[in-house]
Order: structure tokens, then C-alpha cells, then sequence
């Protein structure tokens, strides 16, 4: 599965964190660190299987919790419009 | 602390540009009795679409998160889908500022495809009032029509309504317009001197009574305000995570404060942003004991003091600004 920003997504790294902005509802959002690597991974279009990869690598982590983490971080996404997802 | 406190915090005291409002072109079709561009503009100094884009890619890269386009009449520029989709492209939150009375249904369209975050258009009042004030007739009439079609194709739109004493009697009628297409709406009492100096257009100020009926209306939270950076701090974010760019490639502090910092058609922007620019830095280390007589004023607290308004007024960045003093009196009656 394939992920991409939704097209109406503004967004910055500033300090080390992703500040997103929800064009629609103004809504600004705050990454931590953790969700700003995942953040910019899904701004390149890079796929849940190398996520899940360099996230292992990453935070020295098993890749069945990096698997779970991602998918909750990506659902959380979805639900407030700020991705859209590409089955592959 | 909460995202956007904690943004403003972090851009503040790293002197990141978060805000750039970009002023792309000074033409206009219309002549607004009230507007603060009074020379003719100069199109021949007019960025290029390459130097804009050149512009914004320097931006991003300095941290910009919220652009905004601005003129004079922004679609009086035929590139300016190409920069938009550029500016999209670049991750901005971009919105635009302008008068509506040349947007197409392509462009709507188009807008939409887009996805910028909104599209804010100046709206005096009815029909014989706005075409009056916009010195145009059929200016309502076009405004009016593209209001409604962005609505249409979904982009967020608002109303801009700089209030004068020549419509000051149509903020009913906006607010229930505004409502009507389940838009929102924005009134602006601060009429600031023409960018040349000039005072004449002052006399379109609205007088205290007036004044104090808006702030009633609106609550006890001055609108659309400069942003005090702490209450116990005179100064504004201007110059520190505030930044503008005007259509000839000036960089100011803020579009309001005429401020010359360089220019991005000979100097790179981070290199006109840096604390190595003595304009930029002398600016930056403003602090209250400078503002002597407001910091003194037993209503600073309430005071919304805009530097480039008070150097306007007066051509000092150190005095008190008129209408923020006459603002501060009014919201402490109020008090």
C-alpha cells in the first residue's frame, strides 16, 4: 500500500517537527518526532512495506510493533483527511 | 502548550519567516478612495514569474508555512494559476487576497483543483456604495458573482470589508450577506496613511462614535490587529517570523512597515533575512524602552500599536500610533 499526502495538505518541518496545516478546516497539527520520520516518509510516496523497514532501523524496534504503530499513525491520518491511501 | 502557540514561540525566537505575505503585482482595475497604494505602479519592475518562483522555493526552504498572495489585483497577473500550483507544490498554506471582480470560471476551477486554503475578497457594502468606494461601476456585480462561484466549487471564501465612514453604514448588510452564503466576513477599522506619506486618505477614517459602535459589535477583541508578541512586549512580529515581498522584489518586515531590506532580485532572501543586515537587526533589537511614551502609557496593555502605521502617520517607528491610541481609549471605556 502506497500513501500520499492529501493534495490540500500544507506543511513544514521546523525544528525537527512537521507543523501540518488542514487547508479545509485551518486545523494546525503538531508532529512529534516519531510522527514527523513517518510524516515525511509518506510525503515522498514511499510505501508501507519500506516504512515499516526504515522504522525498524530507526528506533531499533521489532517490525511487527513498527507495523502496528505505523498503521494506527496512518489510519489516524486517513480519519482526518489528511492522507490518501493507494492499494498497490 | 498548544501547536499554534508553540509555532509561533519557536518561529519568534529563531526568526523563522513562518508568515510571507507577497505582494505580486500593484496594478489594479479598480481605484479604492481609501487604498494605500497612491503611486502608479511601475510594471516594468514587476517580479518575473521565475523570480517569484525563485522566491518561494527560497522560502520554503526557510521555513514559510503560510503564504499569502496579494496586490493590487492578483489576477491581473496571467501567471498566477502557474504560481499558485507552484506555491502548492511547495507545501504552503496559501491564500489570496483580492478585489474578485476578474476571476473566471477556469480559474475557479482551477483554484479548486489546487486546493488552496481560501480566497479573500474586499466587499465595501451594496451595489451603490461599492462601486461608489471601488470607483467602478459593476464592480459589485463581479465580486458578488465570483463569491459565489468559488463557494461553488468549494474553496473557502471571505469577506474583507475595510470599514470607513463611507460604509460604515453597510456592516449590517455585509454581516447578513455573509451569513446569507454562509461565508465569513472580516471588518478592518484600521485606515492606514497612503504608502507615500500621504495623509489625505484619513479623512475616510471612521470618527470615535463610529468606532466605539464597531468594538461593541465585534466584542472587546480588537480585529484583525497586529500581533502583540507578548503583553508585556510594545513590539509585533514583523521582521522576526513575519515577512513580506513586494511586486518590485523589496523585502519589508511586513507589508505595512516600508521597512527597505534588501532585494531579492540582486541578494539571496536568507542573506536579506539575516541577523548579518544591520537595517534588519537595528529593527529587530526595538524593544519598549525605545517606544518610550507608549511604554509609559497606562493603556499599553490594550494598545495594538502597528509600527508601520505610526511611522506612516508621523514618519517615526518610536511614537505612538493615532489610531492604536484612539483604539486603546475607546476599549478602555469599554473596560
Amino acid at each position: 500500500m502506497r500513501i500520499k499526502k492529501a493534495p490540500s495538505i500544507a506543511w513544514r518541518k521546523i525544528e525537527g517537527r512537521a507543523f501540518v496545516i488542514e487547508a479545509a478546516t485551518s486545523t494546525l497539527h503538531e508532529l512529534n518526532e516519531p510522527g514527523t520520520f513517518l510524516w515525511e516518509m509518506i510525503n515522498k510516496g514511499t510505501d508501507i512495506e519500506e516504512m515499516v523497514k526504515r522504522t525498524v532501523r530507526e528506533y531499533s524496534i521489532c517490525d511487527r510493533t513498527a507495523r502496528k504503530d505505523i498503521m494506527n499513525f496512518v489510519d489516524r491520518l486517513s480519519k482526518a483527511g489528511m492522507i490518501e491511501n493507494k492499494r498497490q | 502548550m498548544k501547536p499554534q502557540a508553540n509555532l509561533f514561540r519557536i518561529t519568534d525566537s529563531k526568526y523563522i519567516p513562518l508568515i510571507c505575505t507577497f505582494e505580486l503585482t500593484r496594478r489594479c482595475n479598480l481605484r479604492c478612495r481609501h487604498c494605500y497604494i497612491d503611486v502608479p505602479p511601475d510594471v516594468r519592475s514587476e517580479l518575473s514569474t521565475g523570480e517569484i518562483k525563485n522566491s518561494l522555493k527560497q522560502l520554503s526552504r526557510m521555513g514559510t508555512l503560510m503564504l499569502v498572495f496579494t496586490g493590487g489585483e492578483i489576477f491581473l497577473r496571467k501567471d498566477l494559476l502557474e504560481l499558485c500550483r507552484y506555491a502548492k507544490k511547495l507545501n504552503f498554506d496559501l491564500k489570496l487576497f483580492t478585489n474578485g471582480t476578474q476571476i473566471s470560471k477556469n480559474d475557479a476551477e482551477e483554484l479548486s483543483k489546487i486546493s488552496i486554503s481560501g480566497v479573500e475578497i474586499s466587499l465595501y457594502g451594496r451595489e451603490n456604495v461599492h462601486d461608489g468606494i471601488t470607483g467602478r461601476k459593476g464592480a459589485f456585480e463581479k465580486s458578488i458573482r465570483s463569491v459565489e462561484m468559488l463557494k461553488k466549487h468549494g474553496i473557502n471564501v471571505t469577506i474583507k470589508c475595510p470599514l470607513t465612514n463611507l460604509n460604515y453604514s453597510e456592516r449590517g448588510w455585509i454581516r447578513k450577506f455573509a451569513k446569507k452564503s454562509g461565508i465569513n466576513f472580516k471588518f478592518d477599522p484600521t485606515i492606514a496613511p497612503a504608502d507615500s506619506g500621504n495623509q489625505e486618505i484619513l479623512k475616510y477614517r471612521m470618527n470615535n462614535r463610529q468606532l466605539t459602535n464597531i468594538y461593541r459589535e465585534l466584542g472587546e477583541k480588537p480585529p484583525e490587529a497586529p500581533a502583540r508578541r507578548r503583553l508585556d512586549d510594545l513590539s509585533c512580529s514583523a521582521g522576526r517570523n513575519v515577512i513580506s515581498i513586494i511586486s518590485d522584489g523589496t523585502v519589508y518586515p511586513c507589508l505595512q512597515l516600508a521597512l527597505p531590506l534588501g532585494n531579492i532580485k540582486h541578494q539571496k532572501l536568507d542573506r536579506i533575512w539575516s541577523q548579518k543586515n544591520k537595517v534588519l537587526a537595528g529593527y529587530r533589537s526595538i524593544s519598549n524602552k525605545d517606544i518610550a511614551v507608549c511604554n509609559s502609557c497606562d493603556m499599553a496593555y490594550l494598545c495594538q500599536r502597528c509600527p508601520g502605521i505610526a511611522k506612516l502617520e508621523d514618519g517615526s517607528l518610536f511614537g505612538p500610533s493615532k489610531i492604536a491610541c484612539q483604539i486603546a481609549k475607546i476599549h478602555k471605556k469599554m473596560n
